[in-house]
């Protein structure tokens, strides 16, 4: 491509044309055509809020990890006056790497090309034979570059490479009080991301991924070999069925949620995913402890709807045991990281149970989400062979309900929270002068 | 080969190793899994770096009523991820053999995997060390299986077969 074909590759009318969420439609190509995913770099991922990593992931002085997020790298630490800092991966003399580790422990980083330090605050350390830079080089100008925005958010660390927009509390917007719910399910009122994270290769656009993210129509399918008890595939089935009382809903901001709280069948089940099977002293112990901080009304609520099932635009899925981050890689292939959610506070036993429960049903090796992967996959390729052909996007459009707080909600498994992302997708894609 | 266990020949202990590839390779569900020593099974796929003592997510940690599940999923003819059955094929060698407790012998073997399916070929590379004990009516049985992943670290596609 040359620089002349810029102008003629913006991808601005195709999206239009493309994604019409009002129609229940979107084109094949939507999920192939290399100028739609190029465009969504700069105006989705350059622009949002995004899910980069949890403060618990570096609890000590010095710890960090490193890592890819909406395709800049970048750096998380924790400093010596007990702060996170965020810091651009990128050596401010040539640009090259200053990290080279998925994570550990240092007081500095270190440039390989020609050796320029930095502390993990970014602060510029040394520059080596510096006399030829003059007495104007001031370190202060070179230190490496944090994102334009960083917020946290109850322990989770978001970003945004656009100096300007929405607060992550207006992002997060009718979100906030779901992911509330979900990390109140501690006794401390905090997650722990501290258990590692499984690394995923979805041979699929990110935007698939999305999509499933609010599918509850899907399960009795794709996850019918996953249910192991008779007893557990009855709850399964049903709450994933026309007769499920089970609400999707679209939150606003292309965010959506898949609401259990009507339905009985996992009320109850759901604790079991939270804390340890029977009523052993470790989960008299935590549900006592998340009494003591919540009161026991509310605790007794959020132990009866257990962890929510929400997609936060554009890269942050919670779910049962895990914290889901997505990452574009092309628009054949993206990433997913899901990181095991410990309960601060809990039992011992009731965090390795969270764990084990992880362990068997997610990761790549997993008896539900391998099969989600292969089905990804084999839908990316069949949509890419026929990219011409419309999308049906259209479940539970005529049974929506519009709610005062701009929220829409349908039945579980209607596809309402997949449209809420595409209108949202919409607006950012196709903003007056983008 | 530096077993000193007068119990199991390290003649024995390939053979089983290669029993056992054989039967992974070849998708002899029911049999892999008669391999195994209820009480003591560990199928394990770490990430690097993992410690004793914290809890930190596997790739695969399966005890022996998780194996049992795994395999009754595969059988079931309706996980995704293996319908087809992935083609497999993998090599062992370098493998070093030494006593492991309770009357174990350890083998530590470098493979090479090539998985086909119809989408995408996949090569799995890596340690697998196996953990065989006598049988009290004869012939070895599993208790441990790890795999050390070259690739760990990196994000992979779905792993539904037995690696």
């Amino acid at each position: 491509m040359s620089i002349t074909d810029v102008a003629v590759s913006d991808s601005t009318d195709r999206v239009r044309d493309w994604v019409r969420p009002d129609e229940g439609k979107v084109l094949g190509r939507i999920y192939t055509d290399p100028d739609v995913h190029r465009d969504e770099i700069e105006r989705i991922w350059k622009r949002s809020w995004l899910f980069a990593g949890h403060e618990t992931e570096v609890p000590e002085s010095g710890d960090y990890v490193s890592r890819t997020v909406g395709t800049v790298p970048l750096i998380i630490s924790r400093t010596a006056d007990g702060e996170v800092a965020v810091v651009i991966n990128r050596c401010m003399h040539r640009g090259g790497n200053v990290c080279t580790q998925e994570c550990g422990n240092t007081k500095a980083f270190t440039c390989g090309y020609h050796g320029w330090s930095y502390r993990n605050n970014g602060d510029l350390l040394g520059v080596p034979y510096q006399q030829a830079y003059g007495p104007e080089f001031r370190k202060s100008e070179h230190g490496l570059q944090p994102p334009a925005r960083v917020a946290t958010y109850r322990g989770f660390i978001f970003v945004s490479y656009a100096p300007e927009g929405p607060t992550i509390e207006e992002h997060l917007g009718n979100a906030r009080e779901v992911l509330d719910r979900y990390i109140d399910l501690s006794p401390a009122g905090r997650l722990r991301l501290d258990a590692g994270y499984n690394r995923i290769r979805l041979d699929c656009n990110w935007k698939m991924y999305a999509e499933n993210s609010s599918d509850n129509y899907h399960n009795n399918f794709v996850h019918a070999s996953a249910y192991m008890t008779e007893a557990a595939r009855k709850i399964a089935l049903a709450i994933s069925r026309e007769e499920s009382r089970g609400v999707v809903w679209a939150l606003g901001n292309g965010h959506s949620y898949l609401d259990f709280r009507n339905e009985e069948l996992v009320q109850g089940m759901v604790l079991r995913s939270a804390a340890a099977s029977g009523e052993d002293e470790d989960e008299l112990q935590y549900r006592r402890d998340l009494e003591a901080r919540l009161g026991a009304e509310k605790a007794a609520q959020l132990l009866s709807e257990g962890p929510p099932t929400l997609f936060i635009f554009p890269n942050l899925f919670v779910i049962q045991q895990d914290i889901r981050r997505l990452e574009p890689v092309s628009e054949t292939r993206s990433h997913l990281y899901q990181h095991p959610a410990m309960l601060d506070g809990a039992p011992l036993s009731v965090n390795k149970a969270r764990l084990t429960r992880h362990e068997t049903a997610y990761g790549p090796a997993g008896f539900v989400m391998s099969d989600d992967l292969e089905i990804f996959a084999q839908c990316q390729q069949t949509v890419a062979e026929t990219a011409d052909d419309w999308i049906l996007l259209s479940r539970g459009m005529r049974r929506e309900e519009q709610c005062d707080n701009g929220t829409l909600r349908a039945h579980v498994t209607d596809e309402t929270g997949m449209r809420g992302m595409w209108r949202e997708y919409l607006k950012l894609m196709c903003r007056d002068g983008a | 080969m530096s077993s000193t266990n007068t119990m199991v020949s390290a003649e024995e202990v390939i053979d089983f190793v290669d029993h056992e590839t054989e039967l992974a390779d070849g998708h002899r569900l029911q049999e892999w899994l008669d391999l195994w020593n209820p009480d003591r099974a560990l199928y394990h796929v770490p990430y690097p770096g993992e410690t004793p003592g914290r809890l930190q997510v596997a790739i695969i940690r399966d005890g022996y009523g998780q194996l049992c599940q795994r395999i009754q999923r595969l059988s079931s003819g309706s996980a995704h991820a293996q319908e087809p059955e992935s083609k497999l094929c993998r090599v062992l060698s370098r493998t070093k053999i030494r006593d492991g407790e309770e009357g174990s012998v350890i083998a530590s073997s470098n493979f090479v995997c090539v998985e086909w399916r119809p989408d995408r070929e996949v090569l799995w590379a890596g340690t697998v060390i196996h953990t065989v004990a006598p049988r009290p009516d004869g012939g070895l049985e599993l208790w441990h299986k790890e795999v050390r992943l070259v690739n760990a670290q990196k994000e992979i596609p779905p792993l539904a077969f037995l690696i």
